[in-house]
């Protein structure tokens, strides 16, 4: 079934067609060509393809586009052109909290959206709050430090 | 050129050139990659059984749906694939070997169809016993996989044993076993178990292929190794390989996964029978733990012989692997585990086998380390229970044993200068191994230390030569920089080599490191080379890099020196200026590409703007037998881990791990640094988690809340990076690999924790709390 929903995505507002099944994945990727968003399980278990939803960190695999009619999205195109996040963004950059990057929008939405609610996060605070994101390569560390860096810039 | 003086960018920590693309989600992965609305979907028809003849695959029901564009079955493939051993049909032909394989697979307009489509292949199977351990499979009442294996095409370095599933089996020996027992006061013999454990890299396998009117195929892969895609592909479908032009898309994470052929080979065939069509697949997260490779289970007996001095005298090893249904890609690792089979130790009297066998699971391909990993999860678990009935300390007995430059390793060869004592030294301070263990957290937990030391060979056999090409292009008048391109073909798979090569070409040119443009690859125009195996590159590829600048360097200044009738020696290259100590004339590199330059009599001379380098190992010589030629040199280090163990629950808290390695020469420090500790904690979720389990060749935990990857929870209080730096003859400035050793050491360094800390032995990967909880019942 085809259903047509309105989308706020990075502050621009799109009419859509989707399908029944199309996840909110599916339209960011396919339908707007936000590709920073990454697919890489399809089943919530790798937080890869975390974004924001009405300001909520979720995952885009496991959200039906349909369900999503009206709402906020925030995805990693959009942090970055905010420049709200400069620091976290840079932080990862100079702790090397990304090799391959293909796990890093991910991270980036999950740290952002802590430290959002939190400014000054303690490291046990950090870790629960990315331990839904799967890296393969860094090991973590240097994300840790990123995140740790970046709230220190902050404030 | 003086490499000394050219050192600029080099030795310094310098920013991954990607790393602002990277944290803007503006990298584009393959399946990020736009191919217009021509653009047709794969699916892959599996075998749902481990072993069974191929009674008949019905494809009509997929036809019959609209959308679906072609389906094919092994009917339409006859050839196998393989680089070293050709054993791997593309789409399984009169049997299926392993659940995953490919039996048929289907092209639509859609992802949804194609899937859909994929499901209504009707596949009728005869059930044929099957081989699910890789002892039995060696039995003589084994079934067969391959029973034709010596008919297969292979390379002179491939042994299979005709009418068994032994598809290689390779042999190092030196010295004479008897003497080395008869010379032991202590021998001590156990098997040691590793698990099958999934790369699992964040980005899927995925290949998109379209074929071109003029008949050639362009296929699009996230991969490690294009030029291997590229001969192999071409040899099993018959093409000529200057029809295939592979181009890697940035990589999402390969360990191996991606070395070899694994999906590539299906879109290439879609892609001729849909010409014009560009048809893409990329694996559901399920399909990359059954269909794409795995990380090899290894059984490894070994016995082992010291005197009383506590001096190593004999060892004999068989490390059997687990190949799967196609060892093609085990055959490098397989003579690895026999080259270097020992541990790094001097020992005098030495037999080593190691036999790759075939059995119904998924293939295997090397993961992180060619098989160094798991060889020293045994032996280095073994130096700990022969100091124990040494009555040694286990840091003391390896000291007293450790290889050193100078020391005869197989006919004909001696080790090479290395600071694996170093190391050894360095991670043992970094965890206080002479001070008293620390205090538990609490009643019910003990803590323990634990180290293991490694080495790691590059084998002449892997290690085929790398070029590059450096050339200097001309850019329009406005542009501010003289652009600087880059062919290699080796490409960055997440580690940073793309940074590298951007360090090297602007110090030894003389140039701005804003101006060197790294092109991506593409088969067609870069210039060949080997797979990037072995953590190697910074090795095999950066000397290609170093030949290719300084063949253009002298070009460039040879021409302006004759030009200005000095001698070249008084000429270099500043920041892209041409400069003369003795005239103090200069000339822009932009001028010189833009106008040449003018000789005495007016007439202008235009030099070649390309330099060229090509690098080929050297190793001892060919002529000899086997073993001798295969080392070319290795890569050492050492790690150390303080634990906590909790007696009641069983559960590992790993508090400390301590990392060192020998890097010959660091070029980019922090790139290093994260490549030790990342390894290090890809390691330890091999350690404490991973298995790929199975009951009879069927798969039981093929998604990620099944199968365990640490997370940051697991990351240890203290992770630290050690860079030694002992220089490596033939690497660029010195340096050799790293990035593949860097968790060779962990997970035995972990076990011999667990039994300082609890007094329990595990000798099968993984340690989960279970089996620590299990062995302290007994």
């Amino acid at each position: 079934m085809r259903h047509e929903i309105t989308l706020h995505v990075n502050g621009h507002e799109h009419r859509l067609q989707v399908e029944s099944h199309h996840t909110l994945l599916d339209v960011l990727r396919r339908q707007l060509g936000l590709t920073g968003t990454k697919h890489g399980c399809d089943c919530g278990e790798c937080g890869a393809c975390s974004i924001w939803l009405n300001d909520r960190l979720v995952l885009s695999c496991l959200v039906l586009a349909a369900e999503a009619d009206g709402a906020h999205v925030l995805t990693v195109e959009g942090l970055a052109a905010s420049g709200e996040f400069a620091h976290l963004q840079e932080a990862f950059i100079e702790h090397h909290g990304m090799q391959c990057g293909f796990c890093t929008a991910g991270f980036l939405m999950a740290a952002a959206a802590l430290l959002r609610e939190n400014a000054r996060p303690d490291a046990a605070t950090i870790r629960a709050a990315l331990a839904g994101n799967l890296c393969r390569c860094t090991g973590y560390h240097g994300i840790l430090r990123a995140v740790q860096t970046a709230s220190r810039m902050r404030r | 050129m003086n490499p000394v003086r050219k050192t600029q960018w080099l030795g310094r920590p310098f920013p991954r050139i990607e790393a602002g693309l990277k944290v803007a989600g503006g990298i584009r992965y393959l399946d990020d990659m736009a191919f217009g609305p021509d653009l047709v979907y794969a699916a892959i028809v599996h075998s749902t059984r481990p072993h069974a003849r191929l009674v008949g695959v019905n494809t009509a029901p997929a036809q019959a749906l609209e959308g679906v564009l072609a389906v094919l079955t092994g009917r339409d493939v006859p050839g196998r694939l393989g680089h070293a051993l050709a054993d791997r049909p593309i789409l399984a032909h009169d049997r299926v070997r392993y659940v995953g394989e490919p039996v048929a697979v289907v092209a639509a307009v859609s992802p949804e169809l194609a899937v859909a489509a994929a499901q209504r292949v009707k596949v009728t199977y005869e059930d044929l016993p099957g081989v699910f351990d890789s002892e039995k499979a060696l039995r003589p009442d084994a079934p067969l996989l391959h029973p034709q294996v010596d008919e297969y095409e292979r390379r002179a370095f491939v042994h299979p044993r005709a009418g068994t599933n032994l598809a290689h089996v390779c042999r190092a020996r030196r010295g004479d076993m008897e003497a080395g027992w008869q010379a032991a006061s202590t021998v001590l013999a156990d098997t040691y178990r590793g698990a099958p454990i999934q790369h699992a890299s964040m980005e899927p396998h995925g290949a998109v292929a379209q074929c071109h009117p003029d008949g050639t195929i362009t296929l699009w892969a996230s991969t490690q190794a294009p030029f291997v895609q590229q001969a192999t592909i071409a040899q099993t479908l018959g093409l000529d390989p200057r029809r295939l032009h592979v181009r890697a898309a940035a990589v999402g994470g390969g360990f191996g996964g991606k070395s070899f052929v694994s999906i590539e080979a299906l879109v290439v065939l879609l892609a001729l029978a849909l010409p014009g069509r560009p048809v893409k697949l990329v694996l559901q997260r399920a399909e990359e733990f059954t269909t794409t490779f795995v990380r090899p289970a290894l059984l490894a007996h070994v016995r082992m012989g010291a005197d009383r001095h506590g001096k190593l005298t004999a060892l004999e090893a068989h490390y059997v692997w687990d190949a799967g249904a196609s060892a093609d890609a085990l055959i490098e690792l397989a003579w690895a585990a026999a080259l270097a089979g020992t541990g790094p130790y001097a020992i005098p009297h030495v037999d080593l086998t190691s036999s790759v066998v075939y059995t119904n699971h998924t293939p295997a391909a090397p993961m992180r380390g060619n098989g160094m990993a798991e060889v020293h999860w045994a032996i280095e678990q073994h130096m700990d229970r022969m100091a124990a009935a040494l009555g040694m300390d286990p840091m003391s007995f390896r000291l007293r044993n450790l290889i050193k430059g100078g020391d005869p390793v197989w006919d004909g060869q001696v080790m090479h200068a290395t600071g694996l004592e170093q190391c050894l030294r360095q991670v043992a301070q970094a965890v206080r191994w002479q001070a008293a263990p620390g205090k538990p957290s609490s009643a019910g937990r003990r803590r323990g230390r634990g180290l293991a030391v490694m080495w790691s060979p590059v084998l002449r056999h892997m290690a085929i030569s790398a070029t590059a090409v450096v050339r200097l292009e001309s850019s329009p008048a406005a542009e501010a920089i003289q652009p600087v391109v880059v062919e290699v073909g080796s490409p960055d798979t997440g580690q940073g080599f793309a940074t590298l090569v951007v360090q090297l070409v602007s110090s030894l040119l003389g140039v701005p490191p804003e101006w060197v443009q790294l092109q991506p690859i593409d088969t067609a125009r870069s210039s060949f080379s080997g797979p990037g195996l072995g953590g190697q590159l910074t090795w095999s590829q950066g000397n290609a890099i170093v030949r290719a600048v300084q063949d253009l360097r002298g070009r460039l200044l040879s021409a302006v020196a004759q030009a200005w009738d000095e001698p070249p020696g008084a000429l270099d290259i500043v920041e892209g200026v041409i400069h003369s100590h003795a005239s103090h004339r200069s000339l822009s590199l932009r001028q010189l590409v833009q106008e040449g330059v003018r000789l005495a009599d007016g007439s202008v001379l235009r030099p070649e703007l390309r330099g060229e380098g090509r690098f080929e190992p050297t190793a001892p010589d060919e002529a000899g037998d086997e073993q001798a030629l295969g080392v070319v040199h290795f890569s050492t280090g050492a790690q150390a881990v303080e634990v906590e163990v909790d007696l009641e629950t069983g559960t590992i808290d790993v508090l400390h791990i301590a990392s060192a390695f020998d890097v010959g020469h660091a070029l980019n420090p922090d790139l290093v640094v994260a490549q030790i500790k990342g390894g290090a904690m890809q390691a330890l979720s091999a350690t404490l988690f991973e298995q790929v389990r199975r009951a009879d060749g069927i798969p039981l935990n093929v998604r990620l809340s099944d199968y365990h990857l640490a997370t940051i929870l697991d990351l240890p209080p203290t992770i630290e990076a050690v860079v030694v730096e002992v220089p490596q003859g033939d690497g660029p400035f010195g340096a050799r690999g790293v990035s593949d050793h860097a968790g060779v050491g962990l997970a035995p360094a972990i076990a011999n924790a667990v039994a300082q800390a609890t007094g329990v032995r595990i000798t099968a990967m993984p340690i989960t709390p279970e089996h620590v909880w299990r062995a302290l019942q007994t």
